[in-house]
């Protein structure tokens, strides 16, 4: 085919066709280098977090009288709200936290396993009523759920044992167990703080659930405490409704919330939108990374289309004389186009290296991910299409030179 | 003689619009990205009171764990907040000109109006130099008295829009407002305020408005106040009374001093050692002596006030302006050389080569002011798209030093991309051409 002449006339004219060359390879790295960003937000946004959030809804109550300062009345006022809102149509299940998952604030300590040397390390904790694993939707795995029995006795806030040792149990994630147990058999097993004040046994195993912040390294790692939660300033429920139950739920709840006790400022949102909110820095991230991509093909589209356009007017007496000699339109239209496919292409060659570059440049200014090959090969796929795309034009603009301009002079 | 030159640009600019545009597309692309990201950083780490740039310092002193640092990757810096009772210390001396010691809270206010149901204000404990250290401006009268701070009084600084909420906007100084049982006066209405980012206090949401309610900080002990920002504690504490916790080591107060001479700067420093030189004869503050008078700028880095991906996308954005130039270099070479047979007329009737590589040049800077000029206009739908995308105020204005910096890197660009293409067309040799013709 026409490959030779085609190269050898590119570098006829050096200058111009590297730096289109140049600026395809930029462009690729700079694109990948943004998709990079993307994929790994999405990822992470689209990750399952072990609760039904569609049909939870969150109700943040914050009391505004001093009568709350008195525990007893807040746990009187916490044991009506939990029985009106187990009440309500259409409700499966509710229970207080003393924070909420996925808001991104939340609470954590360090545990270390019992008579092991493995490091402490940090675990995100809850303190929950009774059934916080059937109102968020998520699977005990082994074990058993947290029972009344594990709760403190009416009127104390702690369990101790004889040496001041605080001893409860809990539940904690899967993740979590295999980071401090690491052969599997958490069940059973306690954790310890520091200075061995706090003793926890693991009674039962969730299979998964995301903590205040699912986007950490350790977003999966959970503790359920049997403690009950609420203070003067903020008492929180969750409340898992069927399918499709919320809106009708959330239209009249504050109202019977607040027929229980006036004296609060009551918020409903659902689990879903407190997701939303935690992710919206990210989600306007991705928005501003797919912008930037596609200004950079349509930039980079101009290049080539402007490339291409030159190449077709130089030559409109050359094409003449070749229509004229025999070739074929459709020649005409290979010729362009090859001659497009093949500085793409190396363009494309030059840009994975800078790719590359770049990704490692970033990653040691900003953590940036890192760059995978299934990405750039997409990439790469794309680009080249656009390219052809790009030259598309002009080629066919070629393709329509009548042989007889052959004859005449500019 | 320039004019000539112009007339010839424009009427060459003229003749080819579609190509032109092209190029007039691209640069201002490369213009609106990069100046849109560059302003955004700009301002994200603009200093917020450059007039007191170097007077005035975050206080942290390393009262944390002997075991181990505050933060096991950053070893050598004490922690980010004080205990209450050194905070209170330490700004209980006469060496800065101006000194508080302050924490944010959620109190709830209730309206006298019994229609309105009452609400949770984010409020401000600190004592009356607050005003004074951050230059806020007042609508209404304005700080509560040192008086008022040593006794605790029940007075309190309005912001502007909850003045306009509970007062009408009306001057309200004197007047009262219920906040959880108390009743307070109203010492004073801030005007409008907004430092961005929040620098006295970033923690949490560094973009947040101020507080709406200032009140001076002694109240806490009587009125039990629990802090509604970050707090971490190395040493648990039995908390039987809220005593308990302003004796403790838990780390949830931000301190500040203004300090104008280097004298005050020693003193400060040598103040600061002497105190916890002093508490460590009590047995705290075990760990080497590591006391910060931290410069504002110093202090906002250590608190990332510009996130990573906003560098990320400085660099990409000024590589997405090199990916332009290139562009309008590939265009202007082809956009010249395709014209080379008139000029090989023009060199051949004794235009000189200056001539030639000057109209060309021009051309090229008309094209980069202009596109230009269309950047700055993208930039600005940019700056609106990013504080919209992020829910934040980034207080950009499209002022001389904007559409200076704006301009001047497209006239650089047009220069940069356009010198080559120009030179190489008056290069041209006159004589070629008049053969081929």
């Amino acid at each position: 085919m026409e490959f030779g002449p085609i190269v050898r006339s590119l570098f006829h004219n050096k200058t111009r066709f590297w730096l289109v060359t140049l600026e395809i390879a930029l462009t690729l790295a700079l694109v990948i280098n943004c998709a990079v960003y993307i994929l790994d937000m999405g990822s992470k946004m689209n990750r399952d977090t072990g609760m039904d959030i569609e049909n939870i809804l969150v109700v943040h109550t914050e009391p505004v009288s001093p009568d709350f300062k008195d525990e007893t009345f807040l746990s009187q006022v916490r044991d009506e709200d939990l029985r009106l809102l187990a009440a309500q149509p259409g409700v499966l299940s509710a229970t207080a936290f003393h924070q909420i998952p996925l808001s991104g604030s939340g609470s954590s300590a360090g545990r270390r396993a019992e008579g092991s040397d493995l490091n402490t390390i940090v675990i995100p904790y809850y303190l929950v009523t009774m059934n916080a694993l059937r109102t968020l939707g998520a699977e005990l795995e082994s074990g058993r759920d947290l029972m009344a029995s594990d709760y403190p006795p009416a009127g104390q806030d702690d369990i101790r044992d004889d040496d001041g040792v605080q001893r409860f149990n809990v539940l904690v994630t899967r993740s979590f167990a295999d980071k401090l147990f690491p052969d599997g058999d958490a069940l059973g097993k306690a954790v310890v703080n520091n200075d061995g004040t706090s003793v926890q046994t693991i009674v039962g195993i969730i299979k998964h659930m995301n903590n205040s912040w699912p986007t950490s390294d350790f977003g999966s790692d959970v503790m359920l405490f049997p403690l009950k939660p609420g203070t003067a300033e903020r008492m929180r429920y969750l409340v898992r409704t069927r399918p499709g139950g919320l809106d009708a739920l959330a239209a009249t709840l504050e109202e019977s919330m607040l027929t229980t006790n006036p004296d609060r400022i009551i918020t409903l949102t659902s689990l879903a939108e407190v997701r939303d909110d935690t992710f919206s820095e990210d989600v306007a991230l991705v928005k501003i990374f797919g912008g930037v991509i596609v200004l950079l093909f349509v930039v980079t589209s101009l290049g080539i289309f402007g490339l291409a356009s030159f190449s077709v007017t130089e030559r409109t007496r050359q094409i003449g004389t070749r229509r004229a000699l025999g070739a074929t339109r459709a020649a005409i239209l290979r010729y362009f186009l090859i001659e497009t496919w093949v500085i793409t292409g190396i363009g494309l060659t030059l840009g994975t290296g800078m790719a590359f570059g770049l990704n490692m440049a970033l990653a040691s200014i900003a953590d940036s991910p890192r760059l995978e090959l299934p990405l750039l090969l997409t990439g790469i796929v794309v680009f080249w299409l656009v390219g052809m795309l790009a030259a598309l034009l002009p080629a066919m603009r070629a393709m329509m030179v009548p042989p007889v301009l052959a004859t005449r002079t500019v | 003689m320039f004019s000539y030159l112009l007339l010839t640009a424009w009427r060459s600019l003229k003749r080819n619009p579609f190509l032109s545009l092209l190029v007039v597309v691209g640069i201002a692309l490369g213009i609106g990205v990069s100046t849109t990201f560059v302003t955004a950083v700009y301002r994200l780490s603009l200093h917020p009171v450059p007039e007191k740039e170097d007077r005035l310092f975050y206080v942290r002193m390393d009262s944390w764990n002997p075991e181990r640092p505050w933060r096991d990757s950053l070893p050598d810096d004490p922690p980010d907040q004080m205990t209450w009772r050194d905070a209170l210390e330490v700004t209980s001396g006469d060496i800065p000109t101006h000194q508080t010691f302050m924490y944010k809270a959620e109190l709830t206010v209730h309206p006298e109006d019994k229609d309105m149901r009452p609400f949770r204000a984010s409020t401000r404990l600190c004592t009356n130099d607050f005003f004074a250290l951050f230059e806020v401006p007042f609508q209404y009268g304005g700080p509560w008295s040192n008086a008022a701070d040593a006794a605790a009084e029940q007075v309190l600084v309005l912001d502007h829009a909850t003045n306009a909420k509970m007062f009408g906007g009306e001057d309200s100084v004197g007047r009262t407002l219920r906040i959880e049982d108390r009743e307070f006066m109203v010492a004073g209405v801030m005007a409008p305020w907004r430092p961005i980012p929040k620098y006295y206090d970033t923690h949490n949401n560094p973009f947040e408005d101020p507080e709406e309610i200032f009140l001076p900080i002694l109240l806490s002990e009587s009125m039990e106040i629990n802090g509604a920002g970050n707090d971490s504690n190395w040493k648990g504490y039995e908390r039987n009374e809220y005593a308990d916790t302003l004796a403790s080591e838990r780390i949830w107060i931000q301190t500040w001093v203004q300090l104008d001479t280097q004298r005050q700067k020693d003193d400060y420093a040598a103040f600061l050692d002497a105190y916890a030189l002093d508490q460590r004869k009590m047995g705290r503050f075990e760990r080497p002596l590591n006391n910060w008078t931290q410069e504002t700028a110093a202090w906002m880095r250590d608190q990332h006030i510009v996130p990573a991906e906003a560098k990320t996308l400085l660099i990409i954005s000024l590589l997405f302006l090199v990916v332009c130039s290139v562009n309008l270099i590939g265009i202007l070479l082809g956009k010249f050389l395709a014209r080379a047979p008139e000029i090989g007329v023009r060199r051949a009737l004794g235009a000189s080569r200056g001539t030639i590589f000057m109209q060309h040049l021009l051309e090229c800077e008309i094209i980069a002011a202009v596109g230009g000029l269309a950047g700055l206009g993208l930039s600005v739908l940019g700056l609106w798209t990013i504080e919209a995308l992020f829910v934040i105020d980034l207080n950009f204005k499209l002022d001389l030093n904007m559409v200076g910096a704006g301009m001047l890197l497209a006239l650089v660009a047009g220069l940069l991309a356009g010198t080559y293409p120009a030179y190489r067309v008056c290069r041209i040799p006159p004589a070629q051409y008049l053969k081929a013709q």
